[in-house]
């Protein structure tokens, strides 16, 4: 009898060490899989989503600058009539957008048909309040709140990609690409404006003197003015001073235009604060 | 004695078995190829170079202006594309590019590829060959100024390697 036991006791050890042995095999062969599977295709899927994000900025562009004026900007958005698109309607800016991305995938699906590419674009909710500072999402592929002392320009869409040649399944991605401007304040005493730009996510914009630019107009009576610029200053986390050379009046609406390297443009809207009388010394 | 010499026996029967196994296991360990080999290394180095190159030159918004020349019909741009990535690559690295533009609303497919170069994006004598040579695709969407260029379509196919 307790010769029997002995060999139970045995046989549940080897038994026990053959299942951890195969475990232990299934983990490594799993984790070999996705390590040789990334350096395959890292590089590859890196490539695809920031071009998908470039197609994306390009839609988005051609939006705010048809929206903005379609003739300032013709060299770009004349391009697109052809397709349909209507000079400053967003309803068929949509529509050009929509049928670029589906080309756009078209390109991608005939360019990586070696490595088996399989492509789908979705369109999804973001949620942008927290960088306008009230309830607003961006569900209908494009999503422009402007005249706002907080405006924004987004676009948003998600890609899913399959590169079945290389074992690449399931892969998705969901790019919010947009630029918010804020205008903080007008100080009257130097006639400086303080605005705030961010990109994308909320990430701040350092790129709008290099790579951007930015334009203040003024309402005069019926008409809109374009201000003069003197000096435009980083002051860091997306933060910029534009010094005005024409003294606006107090109470005078003025918007401000911004463009990023992208092309993308916002245009945000405030008031300048009453001038106060000055009193008899 | 006869019980005992037999269980000698069972032991180093044992023992023999157990040695051969695990020799048997130590030659193959020894002499099976690991899969990354260094011929393996030498090529996904190749290709993320490749794509550093491009990356860097897509960021810079390079393409727009030298392609924007291309579409205009200067002659001289294959000449500045190959001065930019021969300053982005390192000494001993041979390349050659194919430029396409991509033309919608035509072909079966909805499109077509027209290729722009004429062999001229290369550091590469013609009589030499690429050894361990790795090639990237590229589509590019055009983002940067110039206006005119902004939601153009380029594709990319990039050979790096080292001389044969």
């Amino acid at each position: 009898m307790p010769a029997r036991g002995q060999i139970l006791v045995a046989a549940v050890l080897i038994v026990g060490v053959l299942v951890m042995s195969v475990l232990v095999a299934a983990y490594q062969a799993h984790t070999l899989f996705l390590r040789t599977r990334s350096v395959v295709v890292r590089e590859t899927v890196s490539a695809i989503t920031a071009d998908f994000e470039r197609a994306l900025a390009a839609m988005l562009a051609l939006t705010t600058r048809s929206y903005f004026d379609h003739t300032r900007f013709s060299d770009f958005t004349a391009r697109f009539e052809e397709l349909g698109l209507k000079p400053g309607d967003l309803d068929s800016a949509k529509r050009v957008a929509r049928d670029f991305l589906e080309g756009w995938k078209a390109v991608v699906r005939v360019v990586y048909a070696e490595k088996g590419a399989q492509v789908e674009l979705v369109e999804t909710v973001a949620d942008v309040s927290d960088l306008l500072g009230k309830p607003e999402y961006v569900y209908d592929l494009v999503l422009l709140v402007w005249d706002s002392t907080t405006s924004g320009s987004y676009i948003c869409a998600g890609l899913k990609l399959n590169l079945t040649n290389v074992g690449l399944y399931g892969w998705k991605v969901i790019s919010l690409v947009g630029l918010t401007l804020s205008i903080d304040e007008y100080f009257a005493a130097d006639n400086t404006i303080r605005i705030r730009v961010l990109v994308d996510n909320g990430t701040y914009y350092g790129n709008l003197l290099a790579r951007g630019w930015v334009e203040v107009y003024y309402q005069q009576g019926e008409s809109w003015v374009k201000a003069t610029i003197k000096d435009v200053t980083y002051e860091g986390f997306g933060y910029y001073r534009i010094t005005l050379d024409t003294e606006l009046p107090g109470e005078t609406p003025f918007t401000v235009v911004a463009s990023d390297e992208r092309g993308i443009l916002v245009v945000s809207r405030a008031v300048t604060p009453p001038q106060l009388k000055k009193g008899k010394d | 004695m006869a019980v005992k010499r037999k269980g000698v026996t069972r032991i180093i029967e044992l023992v023999l078995a157990a040695s051969m196994v695990v020799a048997t296991i130590m030659f193959v360990i020894v002499f099976t190829r690991p899969i990354r080999s260094v011929y393996m290394r030498e090529v996904s180095d190749l290709r993320r170079l490749a794509y550093n190159v491009l990356d860097n030159l897509a960021e810079a918004g390079a393409f727009e202006r030298v392609l924007e020349s291309a579409l205009r019909g200067d002659v001289g741009w294959e000449g500045r594309l190959r001065f930019l990535i021969s300053t982005s690559v390192p000494h001993g690295i041979l390349f050659q590019m194919e430029v396409y533009y991509i033309s919608f609303g035509t072909g079966a497919s909805g499109f077509e590829l027209v290729r722009l170069d004429k062999g001229g994006v290369t550091n590469a004598d013609p009589g030499i060959a690429f050894a361990e040579a790795e090639s990237v695709l590229y589509t590019y969407v055009c983002v940067r100024d110039p206006d005119s260029m902004r939601g153009r379509v380029f594709y990319f196919v990039l050979v790096v390697g080292y001389a044969g």
